[in-house]
């Protein structure tokens, strides 16, 4: 059993059906997640651009609660998370003064925040690159499928953190989906920006972008969306609802991969989402 | 005189404002009288002037000095100069010392006080070693009026004609199948629109058929030893499957070859060519080559050889092997010039995703006349773009690629535009951030293309992508930018991209770098002696480069480029002898113990072993005075002149 220390974020809980589908898929592939005692808010983008000290203490608080418990990497299942701890790691690696600076605040908690700064991963590259093959044995052939799905990466999960052309057009999750049945459709929308946060204040600008994204899954032949962000899911999920006279259903990516492996659409939450999800049998061969 | 008995003289330079404001050179001056020895010292505005040089030699005259110091700048910017002034007024020129008081003092250091303190230092240490000097000769060694050229593209093929008419004999190696390098895929050239066909093939001829030039095509240059004027290049031809004496190049193979769903590398993958290949019509030589990956016969063992059938000459040799050739040269002109930028990375620009998105490589062989459409400027699907863009600075002017400017993309992109205008009627869009023109008729080019109606916005792009807007745009590309000027974002539907990639340099450029000992910048282009007063030599005595292998360049400077290092290496061969250094080692046979360590060290095998004394011996005229025996001599027996222990130790003992 591989196990990582969990960091949910502020979403996870209320994810339509995030946490069931990685629950399921954490049962089903031998991995323990373990959830960081006392976790805090990450200070996703507001923190860091009002105020830098605050906004590394934060993510600060967070690697020294993975010290503390032995871990050496922490898994997000957010880009927002991911990309927030990342930006802090860096920046204090790059600069020890900072590292420091958040040390002695956290000091003042009864925390200690040594130099090996915890990995940063997301849940994604766990099942990328740490149990692929488990993942492969485990696909039954006899797994739901849900036709042809689209993936969306949304704009924080590969920019700036990969370079090469997995940045612009990352095709990570599709490698993974085909290597176990899932039919992936290949389109230009992958790290288009939804919005984020913006989508509730400033709807009107972000419905636009909203329906680019959806639009162009649609012109390639995508019956579904996949994303890997509970901010994804939600502005491109609710964003169809009341425009779209046949919105596209959206999922998170561990539902698919679930279905594929054969787990029961409820087990994996789908019934939470906004527009349904219908899933067939595929048939034996 | 006696020149056991110093008496020294001692210069201070200010350096106009490079050294005065910054060290006390009075003070510096004065102190340097009350050091042993010293019997005149002065201080002067610019001591390299010819007063300057004068004063030393006047001083070297009236008060018999049989020393010299000159505290001032790098010993590699005047030394030379310093000792010919000291040789004229009838000293050795080796009685003379240098103390860097500028580079390692003034330019470096904050603090006025210590810089003098700094320059005090070094000028004690610089007295204290002249003292030790001894009186040298220098050599003239016999030089090899031959030339080895690196590369045969536009800059190799120009250096080789000009050193070639003045007389010398010319080895130009090129790695591919032909010579004609980058130049000879384009169709026009800016600013003058002229046809790069029309004067590059000339020259291409009389290349080939000049008496005093031997071609080695499809060949590498994989070894080089020896020293300015006495060098031996290893050329490896690769074999071609061909044999060049017999072979008519009738084309008769290429027409019978079955195997002819090749991508053309000279067609950029555009078009394909055959196994039995030559890369253009107007290649030199005209002898094809049989790509050994591709032909069914080498790389599948099948029984084919249709090639070989067909031909009348007999020349096809399926069982030839590579060759080396050796060659003594008197020195070598580097010209291997540059690739493109690879913008698969940039994957926001869709190239290799989308069709429709070239390269300017891929573009100027599309409009090319013997390119695969002919020069026609047409769509993989055959229609006619009517809406072209064309981005600027991919690669290039971008931290995460490369800093640097190319300097010829903003030219070739109004070029293009020029071209798109004239034969298609199609709009043409320029995204750019800075449009760069400064060359002769340049600006009055980019005025005729904004006359012309090419629209030029101030703005990188953002992304190419397949994803429209409107319906009637479905299958279209849209280009996203920002217009900088207008502080407006805009989605530009266009047919045709062309990303405007960068120069960087040739692969195999740091393999050739540690093989010829020449220096590389940090972007990988190799290094000139001196920015502007030495922009063809290298820190390496008879290598020259010329073209693109030193920085981007377009065809008029690196044509300029290649006639001045060709230049270069007419001066430098011309007398038939080059003088060398001085400073050379010194095996003392008493306290020789046959180690034979030294042997391997000296890269120039100037070192021999002498069985019956058991000692090494130094060969004076192959010495180049590196130092490396003396570094690694057990015994201390070998020793470089003008670097003895005795003159170094000295120094440091004054200095610190």
């Amino acid at each position: 059993m591989t196990v990582y220390a969990f960091f949910p974020g502020c979403a996870y809980q209320s994810a339509a059906g995030y946490r069931e589908s990685v629950d399921a898929l954490n049962a089903r592939l031998d991995i323990q997640l373990q959830e960081l005692d006392d976790w805090n808010c990450c200070g996703a983008t507001a923190a860091f651009s009002l105020d830098e000290p605050d906004g590394l203490a934060l993510c600060g608080r967070l690697f020294a609660l993975a010290q503390k418990e032995g871990f050496s990497r922490i898994v997000t299942v957010c880009n927002a998370c991911y990309t927030t701890l990342l930006k802090a790691r860096k920046r204090m690696e790059k600069d020890p003064q900072k590292l420091a600076a958040v040390a002695h605040t956290l000091a003042d908690q009864g925390l200690e925040l040594a130099d090996s700064l915890p990995d940063v991963r997301h849940y994604l590259d766990v099942l990328v690159a740490d149990v692929s093959d488990v993942l492969e044995k485990a696909a039954a052939d006899n797994g739901d499928t849900a036709g042809a799905v689209a993936v969306y990466y949304g704009c924080q999960y590969t920019r700036p953190w990969i370079s090469g052309p997995d940045a612009q057009r990352p095709r990570m999750l599709e490698r993974l989906f085909t290597k176990i049945g899932i039919h992936a459709v290949d389109h230009s929308a992958g790290t288009l920006c939804c919005g984020a946060s913006h989508a509730v204040p400033y709807a009107d600008a972000c419905g636009p972008m909203i329906r680019r994204i959806v639009r162009e899954i649609r012109n390639k032949g995508g019956g579904i969306i996949t994303t890997i962000c509970p901010m994804c899911q939600f502005n491109l999920d609710a964003g169809q609802t009341d425009r779209q006279t046949d919105p596209l259903p959206v999922t998170y990516f561990t539902q698919i991969i679930g279905l594929a492996l054969g787990i029961a659409p409820k087990d994996l939450g789908l019934n939470k989402l906004l527009i349904p999800l219908r899933t067939e049998k595929k048939k034996a061969s | 005189m006696n020149p056991s008995d110093p008496k020294i003289g001692v210069y201070v330079c200010h350096c106009g404002m490079n050294i005065a404001p910054k060290v006390d050179v009075e003070k510096v001056a004065g102190f340097a009288g009350t050091l042993n020895h010293v019997a005149v010292t002065r201080d002067y505005k610019f001591m390299c002037s010819n007063p300057g040089q004068e004063m030393i030699i006047a001083d070297i005259k009236n008060h018999g000095l049989n020393r010299v110091v000159v505290a001032s700048c790098s010993p590699r910017m005047h030394e030379p100069t310093f000792r010919k002034a000291c040789q004229s007024a009838g000293i050795n020129p080796h009685y003379f010392q240098m103390a860097n008081i500028r580079e390692h003092v003034s330019w470096v250091t904050q603090d006025s006080q210590q810089a003098t303190i700094k320059a005090m230092d070094l000028v004690k240490g610089a007295v204290a070693r002249v003292v030790n000097h001894r009186p040298l000769e220098s050599r003239e060694v016999k030089v090899e009026k031959v030339v080895l050229v690196v590369g045969g593209g536009i800059a190799g093929m120009q250096a080789a004609i000009t050193a070639a008419d003045a007389g010398y004999k010319i080895y130009l190696v090129e790695r591919e199948p032909s010579i004609g390098g980058h130049m000879a895929k384009f169709d026009k050239t800016f600013p003058t629109l002229d046809c790069a066909a029309c004067i590059m093939t000339p020259k291409m001829v009389v290349v080939d058929q000049h008496p005093g030039i031997t071609i080695y095509t499809y060949s590498e240059v994989t070894g080089i030893s020896g020293f300015v004027g006495n060098y031996t290049a290893t050329i490896r031809k690769k074999p071609r499957y061909v044999i060049e004496d017999r072979c008519t190049g009738c084309g008769t193979c290429m027409e019978k070859c079955p195997s002819r769903k090749i991508p053309s590398e000279f067609n950029e993958g555009l078009g394909n060519r055959t196994a039995i290949y030559s890369p253009f019509p107007q290649a030199v030589p005209k002898t094809p080559v049989i790509d050994p990956d591709t032909c069914r016969v080498l790389a599948l063992n099948k029984r084919c050889g249709a090639c070989a059938k067909f031909c009348e000459a007999d020349a096809i040799d399926f069982d030839q092997q590579s060759e080396n050739i050796e060659i003594s040269v008197g020195s070598v002109i580097v010209a291997t010039g540059f690739q493109a930028f690879d913008p698969t990375p940039l994957a926001s620009y869709g190239y290799g995703i989308y069709p429709e998105v070239y390269t300017s490589l891929a573009f100027e062989r599309l409009n090319n006349a013997t390119g695969p459409t002919a020069g026609a400027i047409t769509m993989q699907d055959g229609r006619v773009p009517a809406r072209v863009a064309i981005i600027h600075c991919v690669g290039s002017r971008d931290t995460r690629h490369h800093t640097y400017c190319s300097r010829v993309c903003c030219m070739y992109s109004m070029k293009f535009a020029h071209l798109i205008r004239e034969k298609t009627g199609a709009e043409v869009w320029e995204f750019y951030i800075d449009v760069r023109s400064p060359g002769k008729l340049y600006e009055e080019f980019y005025n005729r293309v904004q006359e012309e109606g090419v629209h030029f916005v101030r703005g990188r792009v953002a992304e190419v992508t397949d994803i429209a807007e409107r319906e009637a745009d479905q299958g279209r590309l849209t280009v996203v930018a920002e217009n900088t000027l207008t502080r407006k974002t805009m989605r530009l539907p266009v047919d045709m991209v062309i990303l405007s990639v960068g120069l960087e340099p040739a692969t195999g450029a740091k393999e050739l770098s540690r093989l010829l000992n020449i220096s590389m910048d940090g972007d990988g282009w190799f290094t000139e002696l001196h920015a502007k007063l030495a922009p063809v030599a290298t820190a390496t005595g008879g290598i020259f480069l010329a073209g693109c292998c030193q920085g981007p360049k377009d065809i008029p400077d690196t044509v300029a480029q290649a006639s001045a290092a060709a230049g270069e290496v007419i001066a430098l061969l011309a007398r038939g002898t080059v003088t060398t250094r001085a400073e050379i080692s010194h095996i003392d046979p008493d306290l020789c113990s046959g180690c034979r360590l030294c042997l391997n060290t000296c890269i120039y095998s100037a070192i021999t072993f002498d069985e019956g004394l058991n000692v090494a011996q130094v060969n004076e005229a192959l010495c180049q005075g590196c130092g490396a025996c003396s570094a690694i001599c057990p015994s201390s027996s070998a020793s470089v002149d003008h670097f003895t222990d005795r003159q170094v130790m000295d120094e440091l003992e004054a200095i610190l």
